[in-house]
């Protein structure tokens, strides 16, 4: 028997879906502060679901697979942690240790700049004066507010309670969202919806996946190159240098300027600094022609000057967590904008439809 | 607890019911036991209330359907508009197939019967398939190729059938 055919579109349907949208929206918009922690857990659990598929499609339960993966990962995080603990103290230490020095150091060259600028330029002593009481100004200023620095760490260490609580749900959860949210479509939209989905999962995936091995490999490099430069706190600036990997351009330039300057700062010579700035031009030439090609081979192509524009646009909207996500975000909306593009040829006869392929010889 | 029934609590059973049920369907013949964990990966599920539309005659076909369970009628428009029963598809049969070659509108429409969940391929997914697992591409490209020529010699023979018959004078 032929079941009845499903009535026509009314637009009438769609007043309670956009209602939904709006509330959403206002929430996110109003609670935004709240809607954090969830859009971390969500891109950490995105990060982390290959794996549990890896288990998963091997025949093991999800439930299981989640839970020995927040075992082994809580195993090695305090293992890291106790590991980098200790490393990061010695270099805090030494660095508590030898500041005195350091700012000693830094005045000494100060006054010597100030004396070259002065006797070799036009510029007024005053002025000069004036520039350099104002650097050391903010530099004191810096010294100040380190100890501030922990205070303000303390959200962000809550932060990271509530993000693995959250993502260990997502994960166990899997597809069911995904799966509710394509209940209220019309079914003969989930076709296309689940092909948008796929589209979106395999470039963002590969984009983030690639960048995430990408700062991996930049961060032992740098790691392996200051140690062998023997620059102190090779440790950190490493950390930092990889970290700062995850935005396009910035890793390499971050990694020159630290690492210059505490080259700088610990020789007094320009020559350290000259083989560190090689490091990292050597490094950032590593990226570009290694790294890049094969990591990101099969991620989204965004031209640099969109990637500039996202990035600018990222930190004017959501400050330095808008950096960080403007390239993933980029990479959504390039594939929504591909799709769009896609669904006005094939949809909406935006373009002349391609012939099927047509050959002339017959069926023998 | 013997080891045996330990890894039974860790294995999931839907799991390996589902991998038995693909590896039973002509399309995935040829393939070994471990190229099974690439392919659940590619494929997506969903299950379609009686009297669901899977997609209209027109659409544009992006993906390859396998029928789980349930029952799915493929429907052509006559003249007029109205939807007639071309044919009824059930658990283990596929349909679509053509989406996976070329993305062209829809030849007929698809409407489950009663509750019915499906397996669908995308042709995004079987292009990955083929470049980073070649065998299991080849396997599948293999009987769509077969499939397509099966067809094509039923039309031409059809065709040929309804030219004698057109040829031969009436008695």
């Amino acid at each position: 028997m032929t079941p009845k055919p499903q009535s026509k579109f009314r637009a009438a349907e769609l007043i309670v879906p956009f209602m939904l949208m709006g509330g959403i929206i206002y929430l996110m918009v109003s609670a935004s502060a709240a809607f954090f922690p969830l859009v971390l857990s969500v891109a950490l659990a995105y990060l982390i679901n290959p794996l549990v598929v890896f288990f998963e499609s091997r025949g093991f339960k999800r439930l299981h697979v989640v839970a020995g993966i927040y075992i082994v990962a809580g195993a090695v995080a305090v293992f890291a942690l106790y590991s980098l603990y200790g490393l990061m103290m010695r270099e805090v230490q030494l660095f508590q240790d030898e500041w005195p020095v350091y700012l000693d150091k830094i005045k000494t060259l100060a006054a010597g700049l100030e004396t070259r600028i002065s006797t070799n330029t036009a510029l007024p002593h005053d002025m000069v004066a004036g520039w350099m009481s104002l650097a050391g100004q903010r530099v004191a200023g810096f010294a100040e507010s380190v100890p501030l620095l922990a205070v303000r760490i303390m959200p962000g260490l809550t932060m990271m309670m509530l993000v693995p609580f959250i993502t260990f749900f997502l994960l166990i959860d899997g597809g069911k969202m995904l799966d509710a949210f394509l209940d209220l479509l019309p079914s003969r939209h989930v076709e296309m919806m689940l092909h948008v989905l796929s589209e979106v999962d395999q470039s963002l995936g590969n984009y983030l996946r690639g960048i995430l091995v990408e700062a991996t490999i930049l961060f032992a490099l740098a790691l392996v190159g200051l140690t062998w430069l023997n620059i102190e706190y090779a440790g950190v600036i490493a950390v930092i240098m990889g970290l700062s990997s995850l935005i396009p351009y910035v890793g390499p330039l971050v990694g020159a300027v630290l690492g210059g300057t505490a080259a700088f700062i610990q020789f007094s010579a320009v020559m350290p600094v000259l083989q560190v700035l090689g490091l990292f031009v050597s490094l950032r030439f590593i990226d570009d022609w290694l790294l890049q090609p094969f990591i990101l081979e099969r991620a989204v192509k965004v031209h640099p000057v969109v990637i500039v524009f996202s990035l600018l646009a990222g930190a004017e909207m959501f400050g330095i967590w808008g950096v960080i996500f403007a390239m993933p975000a980029t990479c959504v909306l390039k594939v929504f904008l591909n799709i769009a593009i896609e669904l006005h040829r094939t949809e909406f006869n935006w373009k002349p439809r391609p012939e099927p392929t047509r050959i002339s010889i017959p069926y023998i | 607890m013997n080891i045996g029934r330990l890894f039974n609590f860790f294995r999931d059973d839907a799991y390996r019911s589902k991998r038995e049920f693909l590896m039973r369907l002509p399309i995935f013949h040829g393939l070994r036991q471990k190229d099974f964990v690439h392919l659940v990966q590619a494929l997506d599920d969903r299950t379609y209330l009686k009297g669901e539309t899977l997609f209209n005659e027109g659409d544009v076909g992006r993906a390859l359907f396998i029928v789980d369970s349930g029952d799915v009628q493929l429907l052509r428009k006559d003249d007029s508009g109205k939807d007639n029963p071309l044919a009824e598809v059930r658990p283990g049969e596929i349909f679509g197939e053509m989406a996976l070659l070329e993305e062209m509108p829809r030849t007929a429409g698809a409407q489950a019967l009663e509750k019915t969940k499906v397996y669908l391929l995308y042709k995004n997914k079987l292009e990955r398939l083929i470049y980073e697992h070649p065998r299991i591409g080849v396997v599948i490209v293999h009987y769509l190729a077969r499939t397509l020529s099966s067809r094509l010699r039923a039309l031409m023979e059809s065709r040929h059938a309804a030219a004698e018959q057109v040829s031969q004078p009436e008695p």
